[in-house]
């Protein structure tokens, strides 16, 4: 049985490392609440390299603009048609911002029109229940960014399985600490992960 | 001098005698006794049906010799066997191919048959069904694999030397992945999926906290076609598994769970250590072989289906009324993902094939017609081939009754039409 | 009347009634032979041979006028059904002329019997051919080609018209700039997106109705022809057209792709770091498009900022107007000077194009972006600038922050709280306190080359709160003197100033150490504080990035697995409906269509085209062949059909894989 990695998508355009902590934040949220092998630590894998293609499901952030390279974007493609799942969230949490607007441009390129994700999406039930959708980042309550708490995270879907999953919702602030400080938190804000982790391996 | 009247009037009367001696003679004919002398038949091909007809209504015939140049029908050999059967010897001897031609629908969702012809020899032989030509086989023994059938499928000769009929498909049940959450697990439902299956599954995710489809159970025939058991995670379920198998369902063991102890009786193979597979690149030719592996220890009433360079990489045994088949192969997800261009593909039918070679056979095989091995066939309906023609003198066919009803009808008509040309009724 | 005369109208009446039952038999003959013909299904060339049949037995009865030739003959004839004449009448016939036998002949009414019997004579063959007749009449609509909702001749000669040739005329869009085509009797029509079609025919336009895409389409009448006209759509329909006769014609409509254009970056050819943003940059690009060119320009996004703060600019530059060329450069030189960058600064361009198209909106095509980032002064000792971890101020904030939130709430509870439980609480808070000091120290001394600070319970050895004399002493003996002056506020110096809040912190935490360790957690929050409001300034004055990769950190999986306080409870997963192969569902239609080109091959080639409407998004392969088949079939080309059915089968299921022996697979025991 392979053991699953947590990746980071490294891109030649932007500041792609802007949440180093969260890999291992998600990391222990899955050995906190699920049996599922995992790596200690993540990887960080190329967006252009072959070795995309080991890790099936990756994490995208940054507060810069994203521009793919004719590499990035040809291995994506590929990366979804395989059934790989890509998982974005906006460092900026700002949908006027402009890792939003250019992210949002070169994802339409790869993956076709984004669609918002009803509440009764699988992958808000797919470990723990989120009824009101995907949870609100304290970001979001803090009126961080373009102060609007967004309802929902937008997708693409091919033959009724998620390839990309897109967030305004500023995650990548959110879980960006040492999984240590977690005992601080009287609810952990990290669980809405392990239901993206748990979804890219069940569905 | 006679008159014409009267010239006229003998000819009738003439004509009148012509037509009683010619029903009389039919009926002497029809009336006496034929000699107990045995005559045979002497039949081809081209004129069988008739020659078995004459046989069929003939008491004079002892026996039929039939020269073949090509491979009767069915319906032909029928008539031969209830001419046999009538005490009637029959003797053939010809050219008829030893051709046989089966064809077997694929049990994968995505359809397609397996055309296998036995015996074609170098000559060249063509295969063709209702909507055209297949393609064109010369080898002793050849599997043609294609996409569509529509029709009988037919191997032709300059004349049809065999023909089969293609079976019907029939729907499949599901398919049930059993297995921890893994890419492994993920992979092996999407590639199911993809290929037209219908795929449940069950995986632990934590304790007590398993994602699964509603109404998994019971495992039986009626709801699965397959158990495709991944990892130790289906120990709980090895008996169910077990009576399922017995009972003709189909089980596919893959990675950790060839050690599982409850399913070593029905695995055709043990798993020998596990070796690293070599990382696969982005490349268009990529081969299993790649992938880590465990050689199979294959029991001695298993067969192997795929052998690898280090060893057996699948195998399969017939349990009870099902089979067991055991994959070698670990992490195939990355020949999907790792796979380059065609990965995706090739992985996805692979997987569609294991379940189709462990699937419960429901098609319809009665349809294989008997036209498909004819000289088969007549060997078996009629015995070998006979070497020189009979001795018995041959009856040349009966015209003599044909002619009488024809002299009949002439001169009835000559001799009305006469009568009342002349105003006479 | 006299007896001659008499017999005269009786030989008329004779020769008359033979000349009736000959045509009444001959045309029985020949109607016996049509119903023959019609329900064996002989060729055509018998029924002539039936018309000879009926002429010859046409022609054997009108012998018996020879019989009638002559009065005597006629006489005869009378004189044989009325024997009481005594031969008189014939003695007339020959021309005697005598009273009495003239009295003698008309003794009897034999001109009365004579009549009946020539009618009695006609009652068989007249039967006959009514009998022949209704047989014939009955066979005709048992055995003659039928057509539903068949119409009347009339109509049926009109309508057969509307469809027998159609006509398509390709009007493309504008924009495109390219000459209408047109051809007749297509069975598929490509062309741009939003092209004009005009498909016309001769015949009634009331006769016609047309569909597509399941729209009813308006036909009109245009002189003596019909005509319909409809827009490319942006996806593959089906038009289709449907007489009154029951004639239906489907045409294929299939979209061609505006393509985006194409762009290529020439200059700057790859991405670089620059110490200073000055000077000339050259920009370069190819652009390239199918159909026209509208416009094209540079793209200029200048990011300033680190952190979680950033500002955006964006810009455009060199915009260019193609007069729908297919081809062309864009080329400028950007001054970096104008663009006021300063260290740190990430400058992005990219070449945009877009193309000519009005009809789906303009196709927006863009190249690579290259990048220029103007280095920091702190990044001129490297040679590359590797992934880098955030300062560890910033860990520093996050935990100093969750200490004082751990304090206070203690303080919230301290009156619920027995005092031993207080002080353990409280010394908990103290020890993660200390850590977050060693770090702090850490970094404090690792910047002056110093020792950093010994685990804990030396602590007390080291000393407890450095004086910045002291700290200035201790970096002194390490840097071995002053160094170049570098920025700094007022008179200090720059080792004091780059970590006096670092010191000013790690005093701080000193303090509130303290306090917690004896059990006051309320005497400890100001001092955290302080803290806190250094650290933070201490972050905000300089950006110190610590050369290495990026610092993650390494979860203890075996120590927490199952530590956590929820339990999912995913509910049960709705099961999946199986993937229907579309090559299985084109495949299954494939083997419906196959029986009916035999037999219906007009009805094929619309079940084809039907399939190919399908095929074109994804398989257009398939769909050319589907294509060529349906022509094939419509123009009836066997030779053409058999090919094409191949090319079919092969597309749809791939080219048949011959294996020598028997399929390891199938051999499964």
């Amino acid at each position: 049985m392979s053991e699953f990695v947590f990746a980071t998508a490294q891109y030649e355009s932007g500041d792609w490392d802007s949440a180093p902590l969260l890999p291992a934040n998600v990391i222990d949220s899955i050995a906190r609440y699920t049996s599922i092998e995992v790596a200690p630590t993540g990887v960080i894998v190329p967006l252009s390299s072959p070795s995309l293609f080991r890790y099936p499901l990756v994490y995208l952030t940054g507060h810069l603009p994203v521009r793919f390279s004719d590499a990035e974007r040809a291995n994506l493609r590929q990366f979804a048609a395989r059934g790989g799942l890509l998982f974005v969230d906006d460092h900026n949490h700002d949908i006027d911002g402009t890792f939003h607007k250019t992210a949002t441009e070169e994802l339409t390129r790869v993956y076709g029109g984004l669609k918002p994700l009803p509440k009764t999406h699988p992958l808000y039930q797919a470990f723990f229940v989120f009824e009101d959708g995907p949870p609100t980042t304290s970001h979001e309550l803090n009126g961080w960014g373009d102060n609007l708490v967004h309802k929902t995270l937008s997708g693409v879907e091919r033959e009724g399985r998620l390839v990309l999953l897109f967030s305004n919702k500023d995650y990548s602030s959110e879980w960006n600490y040492h999984p240590e400080n977690k005992r601080f938190l009287s609810v952990d804000n990290t669980r809405f992960s392990v239901n993206i982790v748990v979804y890219a391996l069940t569905r | 001098m006679p008159s014409r009247a009267d010239v006229r009037h003998a000819a009738e009367i003439a004509l009148r005698a012509v037509l009683l001696a010619t029903l009389v003679l039919a009926l002497w004919r029809s009336l006496r006794q034929s000699p107990s002398a045995s005559r045979v038949i002497a039949a081809r091909t081209e004129t069988l049906d008739r020659d078995t007809r004459r046989a069929l209504h003939s008491s004079e015939v002892s026996g039929v010799d039939v020269e073949l140049s090509a491979p009767p029908t069915a319906a032909q050999r029928d008539a031969l066997v209830a001419l046999r059967r009538n005490s009637i010897s029959i003797h053939w001897r010809g050219e008829v191919p030893g051709i046989a031609l089966e064809v077997i629908r694929r049990r994968e969702p995505a359809g397609g048959a397996t055309i296998t012809v036995i015996g074609a020899g170098s000559a060249p032989l063509v295969l063709s069904d209702s909507a055209g030509l297949i393609d064109t086989v010369r080898a002793g023994a050849v599997s043609v694999d294609v996409g569509t059938l529509v029709g009988a499928v037919s191997a032709t000769r300059l004349t049809t030397l065999a023909s089969a009929r293609t079976p019907k498909t029939t729907p499949r049940r599901a398919v049930l992945v059993l297995g921890q959450p893994d890419w492994e697990e993920k992979f092996v439902q999407a590639a199911l999926g993809e290929a037209g299956w219908q795929v449940r599954a069950r995986v632990p995710v934590a304790p007590g906290v398993v994602v699964r489809d509603d109404g998994l159970l019971p495992i039986d025939t009626a709801r699965y076609d397959a158990v495709v058991v991944l990892d130790s995670s289906a120990s709980d379920l090895s008996p169910a598994i077990t009576r399922f198998v017995q009972q003709g369902g189909g089980l596919v063991v893959s990675g950790g769970a060839l050690g599982i102890p409850a399913l070593r009786a029905l695995t055709p193979a043990a798993a020998g250590d596990r070796r690293p597979g070599r990382i696969l690149l982005a490349s268009d030719t990529v081969s299993p072989s790649d992938l880590p592996f465990r050689p199979l220890l294959v029991r001695e009433d298993a067969a192997t289906l795929e052998r690898h360079v280090a060893g057996v990489a699948l195998a399969v045994r017939r349990v009870g009324l099902g089979r067991a088949l055991a994959v070698g192969y670990d992490e195939s997800w990355r020949w999907r993902m790792l796979g380059g261009f065609s990965g995706l593909a090739e992985h996805r039918d692979w997987w569609s094939r294991v379940i189709a070679a462990v699937a419960p056979e429901r098609a319809d095989t009665s349809a294989a017609g008997a036209d498909a091995a004819p000289r088969a066939a007549l060997i078996d309906a009629l015995g070998p081939p006979s070497g020189a023609a009979s001795e018995t003198p041959r009856v040349p066919e009966d015209r003599l009754p044909a002619i009488l009803l024809g002299i009949v009808i002439l001169a009835e008509l000559a001799e009305t039409a006469s009568r009342r040309f002349r105003g006479v009724r | 009347m006299s007896a001659r005369d008499r017999l005269i109208g009786l030989q008329r009446s004779m020769r008359l009634a033979v000349a009736t039952r000959a045509a009444t038999i001959g045309i029985t003959v020949f109607l016996a032979a049509l119903v023959l013909v019609r329900m064996s299904g002989a060729p055509r060339w018998a029924m002539g041979v039936a018309a000879l049949v009926a002429a010859v037995a046409t022609a054997l009865f009108l012998l018996r006028l020879r019989g009638m030739a002559s009065l005597p003959r006629v006489a005869l004839w009378v004189e044989e059904r009325t024997p009481s004449l005594r031969y008189a009448l014939v003695t007339v016939a020959e021309g005697v002329k005598d009273p009495r036998l003239e009295t003698q002949a008309l003794s009897a009414p034999w001109w009365a019997d004579a009549s009946r019997t020539l009618l009695r004579s006609l009652v068989a063959p007249l039967l006959a051919l009514l009998v022949t007749g209704g047989i014939a009449v009955w066979s005709h609509s048992a055995f003659a080609p039928t057509f539903s909702n068949e119409p009347t001749l009339a109509t049926a000669a009109a309508s057969m018209d509307v469809l027998a040739t159609v006509h398509v005329a390709v009007t493309p869009p504008a924009y495109a700039g390219r000459a209408a085509m047109s051809t007749d009797d297509p069975t598929s029509v490509d062309a741009l997106i939003g092209s004009v079609i005009t498909v016309s025919g001769s015949g009634d336009a009331r006769l016609l109705t047309a569909e597509a895409d399941s729209s009813p389409r308006a036909v009109a009448q245009r002189g003596a022809g019909w005509s319909v006209s409809l827009a490319m759509p942006a996806r593959p329909a089906l038009l289709h057209l449907h007489s009154s006769a029951g004639r239906d014609r489907l045409i294929v409509l299939a979209p061609a792709m505006d393509a985006v254009p194409v762009v290529t970056l020439i200059a700057p050819s790859r991405d670089t770091i620059v110490r200073r943003a000055s000077g000339v940059l050259a920009l370069n690009a190819e652009v390239r498009d199918d159909i026209g060119l509208r416009d094209a320009s540079f793209e200029l996004v200048i990011s300033s900022g680190g952190g979680e703060s950033f500002t955006f600019r964006t810009t455009t530059l060199a915009r260019t107007v193609f007069a729908s060329r297919t081809e062309a450069t864009l080329a400028t030189r950007l001054s970096l000077d104008s663009l006021a960058l300063k260290p740190g600064d990430l400058l992005q361009v990219r070449a945009v194009a877009r193309d000519g198209n009005t009809v789906t909106g303009p196709g927006v095509g863009a190249s690579e972006t290259r990048s220029i980032r103007v280095a920091r002064p702190d990044e001129y000792d490297s040679l590359s600038v590797e992934a880098a971890p955030p300062p560890d101020e910033d860990a520093q904030v996050l935990s100093q922050r969750m200490l004082i939130n751990l304090t206070e709430a203690l303080v919230r509870r301290q009156r619920q709280l027995v005092r031993p439980m207080l002080v353990a609480e409280s010394r908990r808070i103290a020890s993660d306190q200390q850590r977050l000091r060693k770090r702090v120290g850490d970094v404090i001394f690792q910047r002056i080359g110093a020792q950093p600070l010994a685990e804990e319970g030396s602590e007390e050895s080291r000393g407890g709160k450095l004086t910045p004399e002291e700290l200035l002493r201790l970096a002194d003996s390490v840097t071995g003197g002053a160094g170049a002056v570098m920025d700094v506020e007022g008179d200090e110096t720059p080792i004091l100033a780059l970590n006096k809040p670092l010191l000013e912190a790690f005093n701080a935490m000193w303090d509130a150490g303290r306090a917690l360790e004896i059990g006051e957690p309320r005497n400890a929050l100001p001092p955290m504080r302080v803290a806190l409001a250094a650290i933070e300034r201490a972050r905000v004055a300089e950006r110190i990035y610590l050369r290495g990769r990026t610092k993650g950190a390494i979860v203890d999986v075996a120590r927490v697995r199952l530590s956590g306080k929820d339990k999912g409870t995913p509910p049960l997963r709705e099961t999946r409906l199986p993937h229907d192969p579309v090559s299985r569902r084109r495949a299954e239609a494939f083997e419906r269509v196959t029986p009916l080109m035999a037999t219906h091959p007009d009805a094929a080639a619309d079940s084809l085209l039907l399939m190919r409407v399908d095929a074109l998004g994804d398989a257009p392969a398939l769909a050319a062949a589907l294509d060529d088949a349906a022509k094939a079939l419509r123009k009836h080309d066997q030779h053409g059909i058999a090919l094409a059915w191949t090319r079919v089968r092969r597309a749809l299921g791939g080219a048949p894989r011959v294996r020598a022996g028997i399929s390891s697979w199938s051999g499964a025991p």
